[in-house]
């Protein structure tokens, strides 16, 4: 076991953690009873039929963590990619508890999201003074996005009900509740949009869908701040060049290790191009002139009020970051978590080690580990819960509804909720992020030259394909091709495809994203029950991704031709 | 052939992760332009794989048993794949071409087979092998050349060819067995990765290795005994060459990849490696099987706490003892 020592100071009282008793004459009994039973529905021996993992192989697994001096389990994106992945993190929370793993001997870690960059924050959210909106980023696509109607077409609602234990429109109608019960804000239809730093047109499922509802709700005006011409900035009304990397001051900083990067201006920003600070300031000087010379004042919007009178001054702190310069300059020399190290200094070494103010949870210490939670272990300060501990029974009516009170385990909706064969798997590009250098010819001749799909050897010789065809993957929803490529590590019922392809890269033009479907898991959009209400990057539903199914066959060569075929 | 001082570069193949960053690395210093654009004087291969230049392996060069030269072939430039072009302008900006793809049509390029190796899930089993010219003792390459225009330098034992004498017989190109020596039609010259030379005479380390994020590179010299390379293939005798067989003396070392359990039919753990130990020693020889338990033990005891010299080495924590150019 990880630690002997008892993280509660209870003094004198021992609490019990198991037995049946009668208080006040209604029967009761402890949580850890009920996590008991629950968990001993899913022996090793039961669930090999379903995760293929023999029972030897699980235990093996479970006693190298109980016998860690130290376990962590990092819960990244791909988990939050399915359906199932509460009960997935819920049971890794569990299992770090049982096996004593919290604090210095461990824990869930999902830390790597952002260190505390105060500074950052202030110029980002006005000093809070005037919030921009939050919402729930998944429901926001899919409800803006139209993507219901891509659900509908793919799912099967019987089967969906079987997999998950629920079916379309019982998500449709838990869905809307999260929304009238104010659980989960949502804003409804936008009315124009400004878009930095996302290729919003390449990743959202149900693309041409998505696409066409955002360019028919913000029809007025749909501006896209790039530093290339990308599936976005190509739909855009107006594309404003920005400055691309080594062009621009800019500072990087992330969860997974303990160094700001500092970004300079390397070399002057090509042609007409600018760092978006700059953009925005240009813009926004614009929209104040023509406010004050138009007579909009404030516009109240819930407790704040939208000032497009004085936001030039708003965004620059009153003409003094002007620049990307200024702006970094001005995080760097005022963050305490960077020490008060001058810029100069920061760009000549190329990065700042963070200091202890960058802990989100308890101080960054210096030549330590940054273990998840000891403020709570060590210094027993309540964790943000209901409860003040890590919390393993849930009663909100919907946990109740779904069967969820305490850690369980569920299906992922996957092929056997559809009437599509194939899983689907669409991880990061190897040497990219999303979709950023997915069109450079040198890393495109370092592949396949166009997208590919990775089939197994066995589906393949099935199915009458040979490596380097042109194949077509469909389901409800259409289809798009590519080149096959054969690929003995992926199950013989799984297809596997990078995800950052742009639109444009596709045989038609037509993306895996438009039949590639999503799901929302409504456990998620639950509010108003303690922690478990809408806290931006901590409780908000994201899209389920990797929840679409295919099927498989060779293109027919009338499929794929155009005019000036190669 | 003596040289005053050797370098050398070792690399474990354990930490690559084949993101092919050394390998844009040295495209975009020494060969995206002028004739170059299909060279990979750095490549990243799959293997078990045909390799780059599409099989390679088979194609002959090198040394026989008694020291002669033995007969090899020069790869057509679909063996080392079409540097495609791509319709940017037409099809992003005036919108002329229907979707941006490559002006021919994609068959084969130098990391056509990536990930693909052997076996079948489970139980398939691949991993990652950077290539570069293995700067030899023995090199085939100056062997073959009748003009003496292919030399090694006496201070650090880089083989280069003199590009005044070159007269672009290719007959280098056809005596490396690696397939590490290119022909530029555009200028008529052989040419090869010249292990960045300019860069090491300023105390730098070749991109490739200097680019590294998986930090699986060390440099130094042969005699220096103090440094990464004495104690990875001298003294724990982890790293080895590729395919001593071919007698040409690689000074380019590699540590073999450890490779996880077999899987049973019913899923459960087998005690055999996934990577054959056979195939291991088709490629690196006859040390394999001892370098794998030297590292295995080593593993074991940094593991426990013990520490192990080995381990900190091949850990890599800072670039000033994974690089020793003096």
């Amino acid at each position: 076991m990880g630690s002997d020592d008892k993280d509660l100071k209870l003094g004198s009282v021992d609490p019990a953690l198991e037995g049946r008793f009668e208080v006040n004459g209604i029967k009761v009994t402890t949580v850890f009873e009920q996590v008991k039973k629950e968990a001993a529905k899913y022996t090793p021996e039961k669930t090999q039929k379903q995760t293929g993992l023999h029972p030897d192989v699980v235990r093996q697994e479970a006693r190298h963590i109980a016998n860690a001096r130290k376990a962590i389990i990092m819960l990244g994106y791909i988990t939050s990619s399915y359906s199932n992945c509460l009960y997935t993190a819920w049971a890794y929370a569990l299992t770090l508890a049982l096996t004593g793993h919290g604090g210095r001997t461990g824990g869930l870690d999902t830390s790597w999201v952002v260190w505390n960059h105060p500074k950052w924050t202030e110029l980002s959210t006005f000093g809070g003074k005037k919030s921009a909106r939050y919402e729930a980023g998944g429901l926001g696509e899919v409800l803006r996005g139209g993507m219901m109607e891509g659900i509908r077409n793919h799912f099967d609602n019987k089967k969906l009900k079987e997999r998950v234990g629920f079916d379309i429109d019982e998500m449709e109608e838990m869905i809307q509740e999260s929304i009238d019960e104010g659980w989960m804000p949502y804003y409804g239809e936008i009315k124009g949009m400004i878009a930095v730093a996302d290729n919003t047109f390449r990743r959202n499922k149900m693309a041409e869908k998505y696409r066409e509802e955002h360019l028919r709700q913000a029809s007025e005006l749909y501006v896209n701040v790039n530093v290339r011409m990308d599936s976005t900035a190509e739909w855009a009304d107006y594309v404003l060049p920005a400055a691309s990397h080594y062009e621009a001051w800019d500072l990087r900083t992330q969860g997974y290790h303990r160094f700001c990067n500092v970004f300079t201006e390397s070399v002057p920003p090509v042609g007409e191009s600018k760092p978006d600070w700059d953009i925005m300031a240009l813009l926004t000087k614009k929209i104040q002139e023509r406010a004050i010379a138009r007579g909009i004042g404030p516009i109240q919007d819930g407790d704040v009020t939208r000032d497009l009178h004085t936001i030039h001054d708003d965004y620059t702190n009153n003409g003094q970051l002007m620049t990307a310069l200024d702006a970094t300059r001005y995080i760097v020399e005022n963050s305490p978590e960077f020490g008060g190290v001058t810029l100069e200094d920061a760009a000549e070494r190329g990065f700042i080690v963070l200091n202890e103010h960058a802990g989100t949870n308890q101080p960054l210490q210096k030549d330590q580990p940054y273990n998840p939670f000891t403020a709570q272990t060590d210094g027993k300060k309540p964790y943000e819960t209901l409860t003040g501990r890590i919390t393993f029974y849930v009663d909100h009516p919907r946990f109740v509804k779904l069967k969820s009170t305490v850690p369980t385990a569920r299906l992922y909706a996957g092929p056997e909720a559809s009437n599509y064969p194939l899983h689907f798997y669409s991880p990061h590009t190897r040497w990219g992020i999303h979709s950023n250098w997915r069109s450079n010819k040198y890393m495109l001749r370092l592949q396949r030259g166009e997208p590919n799909i990775y089939i197994n050897p066995k589906l393949a010789e099935q199915r009458g394909i040979k490596d380097g065809d042109r194949v077509r993957l469909f389901n409800g929803n259409g289809a798009f091709f590519a080149q096959a490529k054969l690929y003995p590590s992926i199950p013989a019922d799984s297809i596997m495809m990078e995800h950052g392809w742009e639109p444009h890269q596709y045989i038609h033009r037509r993306p895996m994203n438009n039949s590639h479907v999503t799901l929302l898991q409504p456990l998620e959009l639950v509010g108003g029950w303690g922690h478990l209400k809408f806290i931006y990057a901590k409780w908000n539903a994201n899209q389920v991704i990797h929840e679409s199914s295919y099927d498989i066959a060779l293109a027919k060569p009338e499929e794929i031709a155009d005019p000036r075929t190669i | 052939m003596t040289v005053k001082r050797q370098l050398s570069m070792v690399l474990d193949l354990n930490k690559c992760i084949g993101c092919q960053t050394c390998t844009t690395a040295c495209k975009l210093m020494w060969t995206n332009r002028n004739g170059r654009e299909f060279m990979y004087w750095n490549n990243v291969e799959t293997q078990p794989g045909k390799g780059y230049p599409r099989d390679y392996q088979n194609m002959g060069g090198g040394f026989d048993e008694a020291g002669a030269l033995r007969a090899g072939r020069q790869p057509s430039q679909e063996d080392y794949g079409i540097p495609w072009e791509y319709n940017y302008e037409e099809a992003l900006m005036t919108g002329t071409d229907p979707w941006l793809r490559p002006n021919v049509k994609p068959t084969w390029g130098a990391n056509w087979d990536e990930d693909q190796g052997e076996g079948d899930y489970p139980n398939s089993y691949y991993f990652y092998l950077p290539r570069l010219c293995n700067h030899c003792a023995n090199p085939g390459c100056l062997a073959a050349c009748s003009r003496n225009a292919i030399y090694k330098r006496q201070e650090d034992g880089i083989v280069l060819i003199d590009q005044e004498r070159c007269r672009g017989y290719r007959y280098c190109v056809n005596a490396c067995p690696y397939k590490k020596v290119y022909f530029n039609e555009q200028i008529s010259k052989s040419e090869k990765c010249i292990f960045c030379y300019p860069r090491i005479e300023k105390g730098l380390p070749t991109a490739c290795a200097q680019q590294c994020v998986g930090r699986i590179r060390w440099i130094g010299y042969r005699d220096d005994t103090e440094g990464p390379i004495h104690m990875l293939v001298e003294k724990y005798k982890v790293a080895l060459p590729l395919h001593p067989e071919w007698g040409t003396q690689p000074n380019v070392f590699y540590v073999p990849p450890l490779s996880p359990p077999k899987y049973g039919p019913d899923g459960e753990m087998l005690d055999e490696s996934r990577i054959p130990l056979e195939y291991l020693e088709s490629l690196f020889g006859d040390g394999v099987a001892a370098a794998l338990d030297t590292i295995r033990t080593e593993r074991q005891a940094k593991a426990d706490g013990k520490g192990s010299e080995l381990m900190d080495t091949l850990i890599g924590y800072n670039h000033a003892e994974m690089f020793k150019l003096s």
